[in-house]
């Protein structure tokens, strides 16, 4: 199953998800690079039902880090609600660019994640 | 429930180097294969051969296969999860009927098969033509099996041929209407378009043209796929569609004009008003033999990117991109139209879609008005621009996509896709080329059902689209009752209203009713 898979690949990366619905997660993540670095927080993820055909949509993250600009052009300012997960939660809509040229894995989602805190 | 096979060309073109023997004798073998269970159609897509050993059968004129190899056969499909069929061949051409031997052959294995695997032994046969027939054999009773003929056998690749049973889909009579069509390329080729069952995704500017088109040509079932309403923004490019169908189902309004203007005798078009990304229009999608690709999203292009290759039914798509400059003056219009089907290119290398934008689309982000106006001006999601002239030609260019792919003039089938260039009126091939090497999607040729993707879910706008036009409804039904019914007894009012509206909206009523008299006696008395 693709989410079962995604959560596998998760802890293989040394990861501790934990299961919040069907095809929700979060885990406990030290950010590695950025204005944010060093913080530990909380990431979620909607895992895609057709992982790794397409990948998630964008992080979800708590605590808050940014003021909610659903409006904003793009990252690094946009940030929305993210009610799925919760008031405490914000989203951030970032697609992942040319996903074909990847090598469709976790480990290269979560490479992406990096980058993503990395150009804060 | 109707049945069918499908086999992609590699899979034929094994099945005739082995069983069409050079010595003029028959031969069999087995084979695995994964459902493709859609609205009213199972299909068995068979993805693997099991060709026997050498002690496995004996050809003696005819062909009998021992235990050993129908043992080894089915422990294999039981390992991978997959259906039994066994294949083998006749000495004459055309669709195959059985013999007494042929059906013992079957019926005394379809009960261990249906055991065993959890779904029927399908049985095809092989003319030397290259022509099949198929059955189901399902369980009707506790120890009772019947064959259930298969409408179609239909081979996928770089060519597209079709067996029909004749008996279940008998080749149409042409009208009078057709006798031009039919003396274009004869009499068997408009049978075997005319019996296709085509779907066009997306009734929008390109798809209502499209099934005109198609529906003009004589083909007799088509299915129209679309959640969304008409507005007055489409009635530039909408063909058909008129001021007073202005909030009516996109679908309803073209299936109407297709009933006036279809040539076919005993015409029929469905109107379903799900998205392919809903399970009901997905799986109304796997009825078809072929699908229009009509629409100009990322999620419902990869829907049907994924049905080309896992469920083998070829997409036709196109697209058009208008570029405009920042005073509003054109500086570019480009269209495109090219089949996705095994052996092919598919949607995702192609660069129809962006993946990425998948799982936005289906969060509901790409029909949030705030997120689509942060996007940049040039992001393909923003770009609406579009003219009944560029969709007439994109349409045009997908209708004779299909119709090379299906009709194969001097054995043309595949001419590439085409890329029209508006401004210059210049048209680029793109000739053969095969998906990347990265790609995922051609390791899910055939496996239909058991792909372990998911590719549906909740369409927020289709859902919203649906209520409203219930409210509508609900609301001109009840002020046409109180505007004609004001001197008729009440109880035929309230048989009226449960007929005409949801049953949330005349319990209101009624209830409400119910307190104002309840009130009116308890202030009287």
């Amino acid at each position: 199953m693709p989410a079962q898979n995604f959560i596998d690949d998760l802890k293989a990366l040394g990861y501790e998800p934990e299961v919040l619905s069907e095809n929700r997660i979060a885990f406990s993540y030290v950010v590695p690079e950025g204005k944010f670095k060093d913080q530990t927080i909380k990431l979620g993820f909607e895992i895609p039902t057709d992982w790794n055909l397409t990948p998630p949509s964008g992080p979800h993250i708590s605590p808050r880090l940014l003021p909610i600009k659903a409006d904003a052009a793009g990252h690094p300012e946009r940030v929305a609600e993210s009610p799925n997960f919760g008031q405490e939660w914000e989203y951030w809509s970032r697609p992942y660019p040319n996903w074909p040229n990847s090598r469709r894995t976790v480990k290269e989602y979560m490479k992406y994640i990096r980058h993503l805190f990395e150009t804060q | 429930m109707k049945y069918s096979v499908a086999l992609p060309s590699y899979i034929q073109d094994q099945s005739l180097e082995h069983l069409l023997r050079g010595d003029g004798q028959e031969d069999l073998c087995f084979a695995l294969w994964n459902p493709s269970v859609g609205k009213s159609r199972t299909t068995a897509l068979v993805n693997e051969i099991l060709l026997p050993n050498a002690e496995e059968r004996t050809v003696h004129g005819n062909a009998s296969f021992l235990p050993g190899y129908f043992e080894r056969a089915i422990s294999l499909a039981i390992l991978k999860k997959t259906g039994l069929m066994f294949m083998h061949s006749h000495l004459g051409p055309g669709w195959q009927r059985m013999s007494d031997n042929d059906i013992n052959a079957e019926l005394t294995h379809a009960a261990s098969t249906m055991g065993a695997t959890g779904l029927p032994l399908v049985g095809m046969t092989l003319g030397t033509d290259g022509s099949w027939s198929a059955r189901f054999w399902e369980k009707t009773g506790s120890r009772t099996y019947e064959k259930m003929w298969c409408e179609t056998v239909r081979v996928i690749g770089k060519s597209f041929s079709v067996t029909y049973c004749d008996n279940i889909l008998p080749k149409p009579k042409f009208q009078k209407e057709l006798e031009r069509t039919v003396s274009a390329w004869g009499d068997n080729k408009q049978a075997d378009l005319a019996r296709l069952k085509v779907g066009i995704v997306g009734a929008g500017s390109v798809g209502s043209i499209i099934a005109e088109a198609i529906a003009r040509m004589g083909i007799v079932d088509i299915k129209l796929i679309d959640f969304d309403s008409l507005e007055t923004i489409n009635l530039d490019r909408t063909l058909n569609a008129t001021k007073e169908d202005i909030g009516k189902s996109k679908v309803e309004v073209l299936a109407k004009a297709l009933r006036q203007n279809a040539t076919a005798e005993n015409f029929k078009v469905s109107s379903i008003e799900f998205s392919v990304v809903e399970k009901d229009g997905f799986r109304e999608a796997l009825d078809c033999d072929v699908l229009f690709s009509c629409v100009d999203r990322p999620w419902p292009r990869s829907v049907l990117n994924f049905i080309a290759y896992a469920h083998l039914i070829p997409v036709v798509d196109g697209g058009i991109t208008v570029r405009v400059s920042k005073v509003k003056t054109l500086k570019g219009a480009d269209w495109k139209a090219h089949i996705v089907t095994p052996t092919r290119k598919c949607l995702e290398c192609l660069k129809q879609y962006d993946p990425g934008l998948v799982s936005a689309e289906r969060d509901g982000w790409l029909d949030d008005p705030t997120y689509i106006s942060s996007l940049p001006d040039e992001h393909p999601t923003r770009r609406n621009e579009n003219v009944f002239a560029f969709s007439l030609s994109t349409a045009s260019l997908q209708v004779l996509q299909f119709l090379s792919m299906v009709i194969a003039p001097l054995g043309v089938s595949d001419i590439g896709g085409q890329n029209y260039h508006f401004v210059i009126g210049s048209m680029d091939i793109e000739e053969g080329g095969m998906c990347n090497q990265t790609c995922p999607y051609p390791t899910l040729i055939a496996l239909g059902d058991n792909t372990g993707f998911i590719v549906t879910g909740k369409h927020f706008k289709a859902e919203e689209a649906r209520r409203a036009r219930i409210n509508k409804s609900d609301t001109i039904s009840l002020m046409s009752i109180f505007k004609r019914g004001e001197s008729r007894p009440f109880s035929n009012l309230v048989i009226e209203m449960r007929k005409s509206s949801r049953s949330y909206v005349w319990w209101i009523i009624i209830v409400g009713l119910i307190i104002l008299l309840i009130l009116f006696f308890v202030t009287r008395f």
